[in-house]
């Protein structure tokens, strides 16, 4: 509590002191954005030529989806400040929440004139084309931010995106790959998966584990062994993890190997093996084993894809 | 040139007589007293100097001058609207178009608010100057006013800033030829979830992005329906359809 007042005692007497570059950010950072727009529109009520004041306050606006509210204050900021990129990439983003795009792009050309190493404006004009599927161009930005921010994931995912509008599909198998490999959780994992897939490479796949969708590494095995490759291991530690925390979760693990029904149950123990290692709270019962001679078809819905050799999850109902 | 002009705009005058159309202004009088009335009414004295101007330097006829004034006397005397036709006169004059089409394009423009007019007061106890404008916009810019009365006659009762966006959608996707079912089945969605803010008006510039990319309307409007009920936003609509997104806190997303 004292500290709070501490906080927000320098935060005054830093805003009283005209310090809105200071201050701005730390209302973005808090999400404390309608306190911000009190703070900092006083601020620049009374200093009608305080670029940085207006800049936050159109920043908060923008924050809390008022777009249009936002704008006049951005392009205040802009006037007073016309070569400061932030200024005018934020007035970019603004213009596309109010879907004026092509305002938007002339934004961020106008901001890498001043900055072309603004990362976020090369990977926003990056959107727009991939938008209007102008890919090749959407590459080219893509690749600029990945060149100045190499795990940048906006700019991985959708320079998959892109390969894939040029039609380029072993690049775009690479491209989600990568992505995959430095994001393997959440949405947007799911969904570069689910794209993976759909060109014929299932390294990756999504499974329904209880009640959320996961997308874990495919199982593979050390050549000519029983073993599991590392990554296929760490992967099954996210299963571990989800049945300690979850005990109604039981998993049927089916495996597939074509023409080989034996070492498909070799495949399966081993997998169910790899999950019951050092957790001896999980029941060995909650992890039912089905195994086939035969190759397993994946049907996407547009297209059916053969796989010799797989392992799959399934949550079991009951 | 000026002589030319004043003849065909007497040629126009007659077609209308003849052909059974009544000009929906009076075509009479000065100039200057038109201009009097005009200001008497309310009408800005921007345009109306702008017309004086142009006739005292011989560069239109009195007729000429008397004819422009004219659809911005008729207007403010009816009620209307007359920005819209103020702002259509000065963008005539500073393209230096021939009088004879500025005063057929006010016209148009007369006739779709009076038509607007007509329409809104059959259905709605008031009539707000915006809901006026959108309607009355619409139309001039070839809205089916079918497309229109369905609207006004199903939706009146709905509260005044949702009512206007609705109208305003109808009037935007109908300017680019989108499927009207489409647009009556998500403005239903929004009026039944709560969910039409203003901010859906702008759904034409993500239907004119989304047709560039060859997606359907029948594809963008059941996503915008299916976006409405659950109260989303416009930009919901795009990432629907596979469009990309930007951070409005300027936090990356990687999940």
């Amino acid at each position: 509590m004292k500290s709070s007042i501490a906080l927000l005692l320098v935060l005054t007497v830093l805003c009283m002191a005209g310090c809105a570059k200071v201050v701005g950010p730390y209302y973005l950072e808090q999400e404390k954005y309608a306190e911000g727009i009190e703070v900092l529109g006083e601020r620049f009520q009374e200093n009608p030529d305080d670029a940085s004041s207006a800049f936050y306050v159109g920043r908060y606006y923008l924050a809390l989806n008022e777009p249009e509210k936002g704008l006049p204050y951005l392009e205040k900021a802009v006037t007073l400040e016309p070569e400061n990129a932030d200024y005018v990439f934020w007035t970019g983003v603004a213009y596309w929440a109010i879907l004026d795009f092509e305002r938007e792009e002339a934004a961020y050309k106008q901001a890498l004139r001043f900055d072309p190493k603004h990362i976020s404006a090369n990977l926003y004009l990056g959107h727009g084309y991939v938008d209007r599927g102008e890919w090749a161009k959407a590459l080219v930005q893509y690749d600029k931010v990945i060149a100045l921010d190499k795990y940048n994931p906006e700019a991985l995912y959708n320079r998959a995106v892109a390969l894939d509008g040029l039609g380029e599909t072993t690049e775009e198998i690479a491209a989600w790959k990568k992505f995959l490999e430095y994001y393997p959780d959440g949405s947007l994992a799911m969904e570069a998966t689910a794209r993976l897939n759909l060109q014929g490479d299932f390294l990756y796949r999504n499974f329904i584990i209880g009640k959320r969708n996961v997308t874990l590494k495919s199982m593979t095995f050390k050549p000519g062994t029983i073993h599991l490759d590392a990554d296929s291991r760490a992967s099954l530690d996210v299963l571990s993890a989800m049945m300690l925390a979850n005990e109604q979760l039981t998993l049927h693990i089916v495996a597939f190997q074509q023409g080989d029904v034996e070492r498909a149950k070799v495949n399966a123990k081993a997998v169910r093996d790899s999950i019951l290692n050092g957790h001896s709270d999980i029941d060995p019962s909650r992890l039912l084993l089905s195994w086939f001679g035969t190759a397993e078809l994946v049907d996407l819905g547009e297209k059916e894809f053969i796989l010799d050799q797989s392992v799959k999850f399934i949550t079991e109902v009951r | 040139m000026n002589k030319l002009c004043s003849i065909a705009v007497l040629i126009a005058f007659w077609s209308l007589i003849v052909f059974g159309v009544q000009p929906s202004f009076a075509v009479g009088g000065t100039l200057a007293d038109q201009k009097t009335r005009a200001l008497e009414c309310g009408v800005s004295s921007e345009s109306l100097d702008e017309v004086e101007a142009l006739v005292k330097a011989g560069s239109f006829s009195e007729g000429e001058g008397v004819a422009l004034v004219s659809p911005l006397l008729t207007a403010c005397e009816k009620g209307l609207p007359v920005a819209p036709l103020q702002g259509k006169l000065a963008e005539g004059l500073a393209k230096q178009v021939a009088p004879l089409r500025i005063v057929q394009a006010l016209n148009v423009k007369l006739e779709a608010y009076g038509n607007a007019s007509l329409l809104l007061n059959r259905h709605m106890k008031s009539v707000t100057p915006e809901v006026l404008g959108v309607v009355g916009e619409g139309l001039s810019r070839g809205v089916s006013q079918q497309d229109f009365e369905a609207y006004v006659a199903e939706y009146n009762a709905q509260p005044s800033e949702i009512f206007l966006t609705g109208a305003e959608m109808i009037s935007l996707l109908g300017q680019i030829g989108f499927d009207p079912e489409q647009t009556r089945t998500m403005l239903e969605a929004g009026f039944v979830s709560g969910g039409l803010t203003p901010q859906w008006r702008y759904l034409v510039r993500v239907v004119l992005v989304a047709r560039q990319r060859g997606v359907s309307d029948s594809t963008i409007g059941e996503a915008a329906a299916a976006v409405l009920s659950e109260r989303g936003t416009v930009n919901d609509v795009s990432a629907r359809l596979g469009f990309t997104s930007r951070s409005m806190t300027g936090r990356v997303k990687s999940q």
